[in-house]
């Protein structure tokens, strides 16, 4: 839950402010949404095995880097860096999935509004706040459940990345399932365990989206 | 022109809940299944009950 919250809260305005910089016309769109594209078609343990390399204390350009400048980085020993780079991973793969939905709602949004905002001397702040964000709304709903749903369920980029380590720091519900279902072959408690997980996500999911709609209704 | 109704357009969709069952329905209950049985290999099981559930919630 914890690494859930943490990701929405940088993903989520991230993802919103990139989109708001992006381009809506000529041919920088196109090279902006394939850069942004760029990460979604890595495949997940590939994510995980280049950042793996990426951050390595030694020889990683990240690691290294990092501890040339005096701090002391080391993911496969520091339970606090280990969770730092799994964030930042998880921030660098899938940010581009909120920016690429919300780029998509802010180009949807008629001009005739923004022509209304500028007759009106409306500030850019008017504009996202009252424009921009509205209309945003839906979008940004199934950007956050998307989210939510994802990072809860988190495993193959944290199992290449970190194992669970360094002890069991980053071993989230899905690793932890893993170890007991495949690692000791405890199928009852496996079991059990996957339910509970399901429900706890659909449970969350479903009271995530209704709440979101009952606020969008009045 | 008289349209005749029927219901046979439902056919259309029995291969996607077929697919829909394969993919989702079968490995769930199949999870629940083990969820509530004890297993000592070769394929044996024996109820359980919640005993599983209530190992993994303490």
């Amino acid at each position: 839950m914890l690494f859930t919250g943490i990701i929405l809260a940088i993903e989520i305005p991230l993802g919103l402010i990139i989109a708001l910089a992006m381009p809506r016309k000529g041919v920088w769109v196109s090279v902006c949404l394939v850069l942004m594209a760029l990460p979604l078609l890595i495949p997940w343990n590939v994510v995980g095995a280049m950042w793996n390399i990426f951050a390595l204390p030694e020889i990683g350009l990240l690691g290294k880097g990092l501890n040339s400048l005096g701090f002391d980085y080391n993911y496969t020993r520091q339970p606090l860096t280990a969770w730092f780079t799994t964030v930042l991973m998880d921030v660098w793969h899938w940010t581009s999935l909120v920016v690429l939905l919300c780029y998509a709602g802010l180009v949807s949004i008629p001009d005739d509004y923004y022509r209304a905002a500028k007759i009106d001397g409306a500030s850019a702040w008017a504009v996202f706040r009252f424009i921009q964000l509205p209309k945003l709304k839906r979008v940004l709903t199934i950007a956050i459940l998307l989210r939510f749903m994802d990072s809860f369920m988190i495993y193959t980029e944290v199992k290449v990345l970190t194992g669970g380590g360094p002890g069991n720091a980053t071993t989230f519900l899905s690793i932890d399932l893993d170890k007991i279902a495949l690692g000791q072959f405890d199928l009852g408690p496996a079991g059990a365990m996957s339910l509970i997980y399901f429900l706890i996500i659909l449970l969350f999911s479903w009271l995530f989206y209704t709440l979101m709609m009952r606020n969008e209704a009045q | 022109m008289n349209k005749q109704v029927n219901q046979k357009a439902w056919f259309l969709v029995l291969p996607v809940v077929i697919l829909v069952a394969f993919n989702a329905v079968i490995p769930l209950m199949t999870v629940v299944n083990y969820s509530v049985q004890e297993t000592f290999g070769d394929n044996v099981f024996s109820w359980a009950g919640v005993i599983w559930f209530e190992q993994v919630l303490n």
